[in-house]
Formats: structure tokens, C-alpha cells, sequence
């Protein structure tokens, strides 16, 4: 039970008619990064607040480190960290003082903060820099001053909400590291984002789609889950008309999906027979390409798919 | 939700003040509002609106031009209320077209006979023409060339009677002997200054209060301050204690002006004095915190307080205005202005010595009502600004 940071059961918001989050039920385990995947207004956000006791849930409930965040949200607040999209930081205070503002209004004493600051300082690369105005810093310092902030009082989980928005790659890499490093030490992290690249870094994921959880599992697990064959990859110079003249062909194929110059296909039957019908196709809309092979699915390709099935779902289940 | 009552913390309050603390300091403009504006509005009532009328400009059209009417018209001038105009004696012309352009307020005309008719025991009516557009210092001025006509024509009435031979002593006459107690001289800067400290008050704990709270709203820390174990009324606490002292720190300043600079006298009770303001304070701190509880930017909450905090206590509170010279219903309006408590008690304490609760526990009482209405208010508005 102790391995278990985070378990939310059926947990739903609805904001008038509009349902946000939709029953949803996971569990993290202690240590465990893991990731919230979806597009803007999947619900990421909304689940993320009524975790850390903001929003009380209107159906359902889960356990924060052991603590009811319907009944007990208060006690939710004193074990976590959290760092909201924006920038939360007081500009006229130096990074020093916003650092030791928030340890303190967790409680911690004095003598804590005093060793704390360098320590969580050096952690996220703020060596240096504890007496400058944090009205001064550019964007990415800021992002990392937040950081410090949240997890400054040593919190047993730690909720980041699209920690690296708008952050440069050299920066988000050190961000994940930091991350990491977190969770090496026994934080749980909790983590969203909407880039794809970046959920590789998360032990598991959860794939939000308008307000439920379609998919989740650690990224071998839902890749195996949602891709049976390997997928069929094309380079070719007329990926449209490429992709017109497949599309034509997808009873036989299967699903086929366009990015850039390449030509993702999907196969519904086995990998040789689907690659033979490609070169056919191709060759006979007089079409260059280079040869098709079978290549590792992307995050984007389960993404994709993972959305397009569940909305077939839906239809299917209307239609009934 | 479960109700986060239990016990308020002082580990978590003390940093919301030490940051408060250093945000008052280092934000320039308002160190400005707090510490700049006792000082000049004390300078800007004190000095420039000041309500006793000295030396009204005065036209002087004598047609009688005789020992007697020299002798009236020099009492205008003796009175010290009034300064003949040197420009348009005895011109009525002079005198029409002076008032006109603001260079007089009133013509004093007297007629042509007027020795002589006082001499043959006929009546005489002495015309007295005052400037309507400055309403308040020309029913002033009417009200002392009243004075000093009628006193003039007393000590006529007796030289007649005694120059018939009577003694003055087998006349009776009823006559006034006015003494104004508490403030003798009817100075207004005694009457100001405690008026001041309502209205400074207002502008500290009311509008500096109301931005802070506003500003955790546009900076987003409102959020992040709501994911914390930090409790609604612990960041009210946190936030009002630095303002508490700043405004505390502001009547010091305005009573030490007072008393040693305009030399209001300080008569009463210093820990009555001390219980209203504190009263005041969480009066005036309410309203701030309600105001910024519901206002979504800074403008909105500086226009907010100004027109529902600021105006009703210069203009509702007695601060200038009499309030029995008021209407009905304005007069019941003045019943919810805070201020107007305050500055009935500050006058007391400041000019009346032995007086403490025991003459204003009534004042005292409604202070405490609307600060606790004020307060629970904010409060719980301010817990579902955080929800």
C-alpha cells in the first residue's frame, strides 16, 4: 500500500454540462515518473489540480500519499510539490527569497531552508544566481526557479504541469535529467505534456483523449498493445499522391498516415504480403519511391492511432 | 470539500509577511502612496482648504461720507474679516465691475443720509451686496457685517440715550456672550486632522491591500499559493500585518505633524485612541481585502476602492461636510460609511480631555460590526477566488 503514491478510482469533473475528466482510474507508484499524454484540453490539467487539492472532484475521489484529496485535501497539500504552467514566482524577490518563501509556507524551519537553498540551487543549475531579482531572469531561468520552488520542502510527490512549455531542447533535456534524478531519489513525479518526444523519459504513460484515459502502460507495453505488425515506411518525392493512390488500396492495406516525405502504413495482414501491394500500387501510379521497410512505431504513430480507434469506437457505439 | 478551519499556523503566516514585508519596500510607487501621502495631504488641508474666512474682499460705497459712516465703515476693517478695497472706493461702478472679475466678495453701500436721519430718529437700511458664486464665504461674510452693523447701531442707540440726558445704566439689553469649548478659536486644522487620519487610513489599508492581492491574481502565485498548505486566513494574516504597521507608522506621522507643526492639541485618552484606530484598521482592511477578492485586475481594484472607499469617507463621513446639513436619505447613507464613526471618536479624543469609551462604546460597537461583517465577507470570498 506504502508503494503506492498516487490512485485515483473513477474520478470525474464536470464544470456545468461540460465533462472534463471522465471516471478516470490509474495508480503511480512511489518513485515512478509518470507521464500525462494529450492535446490541449484533454483534461491533463484539470486532473492535475484536483490531484493536488485545488478542485474538489465531483464524482469519485483519489489517494494522494495516503490521503483523500475529497476529504482530506489539506493533508494532500502538505506532501506535494507543485508547479503550475505559468510562471508562479514573485518578481520583486530574488531567487534566494522565492525559495525560501515557499519552503516556508510548507512549514519547514530556518535552519532546513538555510541548507536547502544551495542544494536544490545546484540541482536545477542556479548556482550562482540566488541573489538575483527573478523579475530579471529570462524565461528558462524562471522555469527553473519554479522548479526549485516546488520541490524545495523535500515533497514526496511532485506535480509538474507542462514543465517544459515553450522551453528550449538543451533545456528541456536538463530538465528531464533533473527529473530523473527526482525519481532516483524516491520522488514521484507526475508529469504532462503534449510533446511526444518526451514521454520516452516517463516510466509510464497515460494518453488522454477529451477527458478519459484510452491508453495506458509503460511505452513498450502500448506500442506492443497498439501495433501488431511493424509498420511499412516509404520515402517517397509525391507523398500525396502516394498517399491518395494507398488510401485507395486500405481494404487491402490497412491504415495509412502521411509525415513529411515519409509514408507510414499499417498493415492488416502480414508485413511481406501488405509490402508486396505497396510496390504495386506505387509502381503502377508511377510513383518514385524508396523501399519500403519496417521501422519502430513513433509515439506520434500510437498517438494517432490510438485516438483514431477510440473515436471509431465512439461512432460505432452511437450508431448502435 | 472538508472545511480547512483548524488551527492558524505562525510558521506558515511568518513568511507570507516577510515577503509582503520586502514586496513594500521594494515596489517604489507604492512606498511612495504610503509614506508621501500623510505628508502631503496634511500640507494640502492643513494649509490650502482651510474653512475659518479672514479678509474677505470687501467695497466700500460711502454716500454719506460723514464722521459716522467713516467710523462704520472703518469697523468692517478693525473686525480683521474683512479688507476694504482700496481700488473702488465710493464708486459704485468701480465696485460693480470688481465684483464681477473676483476682485471683491462684497459691497457694503451706505446711503446718502444716513448721520442725519439717525439724527432725526428715522430708520436706516444699509445694503449689503454679496458674490453668489462663492456661496460659502459670502453667507460668512453676511453673517458678520450682520454683527457688526448691529453692534454699530447698539452703541448709537446708547450715545442717543445718554445724550438725552438718561444714564446707559436704566437701559436693559439682552446680549450675547458666546464661548466656544474644545477649540476656542474654531481653528480647522483641529478639526481636520483627526478627519485626515480616517482618510489616510483608507488610502493605505484600503487600496495598498486591495493591490496585493490583485497582484497574486495577475502574477498567477494564487494558484500555486492555493496548492499550498497555506491556509486562506493565513495569507489574509500574512498580508494585513505589514499593512497593520505601515498605517500605524502613518498616524504617527500625521499626529506627530499635528501636534508639534499645526499644534492641535492632544486631550484624551491615547489607548482609546489606540482602540478606535485598530478598530478602523480592520475596517478599512476588510473593505481592501473584499474589494481585491473580487476584482479581476488592478485597475478595477483602484477604481474600486476609490469610489467605494475613499469618496464616501471624505464625502459621507462629517470629514468636511456636516452631515445634519444633509438629506434625509443621504443622511441615512452616512450610517454605512465607517469613517464617519472613526472621525466622531478622533474628534473627541483629540479636543475633549476625559473622555474614553465610556462616552463612545456606541461608535466603538459599530466599528467592530462592519470590521467583522467586512472581514467574514472577504474571507469567505476570498476562499472561493482560491476553489
Amino acid at each position: 500500500m506504502s508503494d503506492i503514491s498516487v490512485k485515483a478510482s473513477l474520478l470525474q469533473k464536470r464544470f456545468g454540462d461540460f465533462i472534463a475528466v471522465d471516471s478516470i482510474s490509474f495508480e503511480v507508484e512511489k518513485g515512478e515518473i509518470y507521464g500525462f499524454l494529450g492535446a490541449n484540453g484533454a483534461g491533463k490539467t484539470t486532473t492535475i489540480r484536483m490531484l493536488c487539492g485545488l478542485l474538489s472532484p465531483t464524482s469519485g475521489d483519489a489517494l494522494v500519499a495516503g490521503h483523500s484529496i475529497k476529504n482530506e485535501p489539506e493533508e494532500v497539500k502538505k506532501n506535494l510539490g507543485y508547479m503550475s504552467q505559468k510562471f508562479s514566482l514573485y518578481p520583486l524577490l530574488n531567487v534566494r527569497e522565492n525559495i525560501s518563501f515557499y519552503a516556508g509556507i510548507y512549514g519547514m524551519d530556518d535552519g532546513f531552508i538555510k541548507a536547502r537553498i544551495p542544494e536544490v540551487c545546484a540541482a536545477v543549475g542556479l548556482e550562482g544566481m540566488q541573489e538575483r531579482r527573478v523579475g530579471d531572469l529570462p524565461g528558462g531561468l524562471k522555469q527553473r526557479v519554479s522548479l526549485a520552488c516546488a520541490i524545495a520542502h523535500k515533497p514526496r510527490i511532485i506535480f509538474l504541469d507542462e514543465p517544459t512549455a515553450g522551453v528550449d531542447p538543451i533545456l528541456r533535456r536538463r530538465f528531464w535529467d533533473i527529473i530523473r534524478m527526482l525519481s532516483g531519489k524516491g520522488t514521484t513525479v507526475f508529469v504532462t505534456t503534449h510533446y511526444m518526444d518526451e514521454v520516452e523519459h516517463c516510466d509510464r504513460i497515460a494518453l488522454m483523449h477529451s477527458g478519459r484515459i484510452i491508453k495506458e502502460g509503460t511505452i513498450p507495453e502500448i506500442k506492443r498493445s497498439v501495433f501488431l505488425r511493424p509498420i511499412l515506411e516509404t520515402e517517397t518525392d509525391e507523398p500525396a499522391r502516394a498517399y491518395e493512390a494507398l488510401e485507395a488500396q486500405k481494404e487491402k492495406l490497412g491504415e495509412i498516415s502521411m509525415h513529411g516525405a515519409l509514408i507510414h502504413v499499417i498493415p492488416k495482414f502480414d508485413a511481406p504480403m501488405s509490402l508486396k501491394i505497396m510496390k504495386s500500387v506505387l509502381d503502377g501510379a508511377g510513383i518514385k519511391f524508396t523501399k519500403p521497410g519496417e521501422v519502430e512505431p513513433t509515439m506520434d504513430d500510437v498517438f494517432v492511432k490510438v485516438v483514431k480507434d477510440y473515436e471509431k469506437g465512439k461512432k460505432l457505439k452511437i450508431a448502435d | 470539500m472538508k472545511t480547512d478551519r483548524g488551527t492558524l499556523d505562525i510558521r506558515r503566516i511568518m513568511p507570507v509577511m516577510k515577503k509582503e514585508f520586502l514586496h513594500i519596500v521594494r515596489d517604489k510607487r507604492s512606498l511612495a502612496i504610503a509614506l508621501l501621502a500623510p505628508v502631503v495631504l496634511l500640507i494640502l488641508y492643513a494649509y490650502a482648504i482651510t474653512f475659518d474666512i479672514k479678509k474677505i474682499d470687501l467695497g466700500v460705497v460711502d454716500y454719506d461720507n460723514s464722521p459716522m459712516s467713516r467710523e462704520l465703515a472703518q469697523k468692517f476693517t478693525a473686525s480683521g474679516y474683512f479688507e476694504v478695497n482700496k481700488n473702488c472706493l465710493n464708486s459704485m461702478k468701480k465696485c460693480v465691475g470688481a465684483l464681477r472679475v473676483n476682485g471683491i466678495k462684497m459691497i457694503l453701500v451706505i446711503p446718502r443720509n444716513m448721520s442725519s436721519d439717525i439724527k432725526m430718529n428715522r430708520n436706516v437700511k444699509l445694503q449689503v451686496i454679496g458674490d453668489g458664486s462663492d456661496a460659502n464665504t459670502v453667507s460668512i461674510g453676511i453673517g458678520y457685517a450682520g454683527a457688526i452693523i448691529a453692534r454699530q447701531s447698539q452703541k448709537i442707540l446708547l450715545e442717543d440715550v445718554r445724550s438725552r440726558g438718561f444714564s446707559s445704566g436704566s437701559i436693559s439689553m439682552i446680549e450675547p456672550v458666546p464661548r466656544v469649548w474644545y477649540n476656542p478659536e474654531l481653528k480647522s486644522v483641529n478639526f481636520i486632522i483627526p478627519g485626515l487620519c480616517a482618510i489616510i487610513m483608507m488610502l493605505i489599508s484600503a487600496l495598498l491591500t486591495s493591490l496585493t492581492i490583485v497582484r497574486e491574481k495577475e502574477q498567477n502565485t494564487f494558484e500555486q499559493l492555493a496548492a499550498t498548505p497555506l491556509k486562506p486566513l493565513e495569507i489574509m494574516a500574512g498580508k494585513i500585518v505589514p499593512y497593520i504597521a505601515l498605517c500605524l507608522l502613518d498616524i504617527v506621522i500625521i499626529i506627530t505633524v499635528g501636534t508639534l507643526w499645526f499644534h492641535v492639541p492632544f486631550k484624551g485618552n491615547y489607548i482609546t485612541f489606540a482602540i478606535f484606530t485598530l478598530l478602523f484598521l480592520f475596517c478599512a482592511l476588510g473593505l481592501g481585502l473584499l474589494i481585491s477578492s473580487i476584482a479581476p485586475n488592478q485597475q478595477i481594484a483602484v477604481m474600486g476602492t476609490a469610489l467605494g472607499t475613499l469618496l464616501p469617507s471624505i464625502l459621507l463621513s462629517g470629514f468636511v461636510f456636516p452631515i445634519a446639513s444633509m438629506p434625509f436619505i443621504i443622511q441615512l447613507l452616512t450610517y454605512l460609511v465607517p469613517a464617519k464613526y472613526y472621525i466622531v471618536a478622533l474628534r473627541t479624543i483629540f479636543l475633549k480631555a476625559g473622555t474614553g469609551m465610556a462616552v463612545l462604546w456606541g461608535e466603538a460597537l459599530y466599528l467592530l460590526i462592519f470590521g467583522v461583517i467586512f472581514l467574514t465577507a472577504s474571507a469567505k470570498k476570498f476562499k472561493k477566488t482560491i476553489d
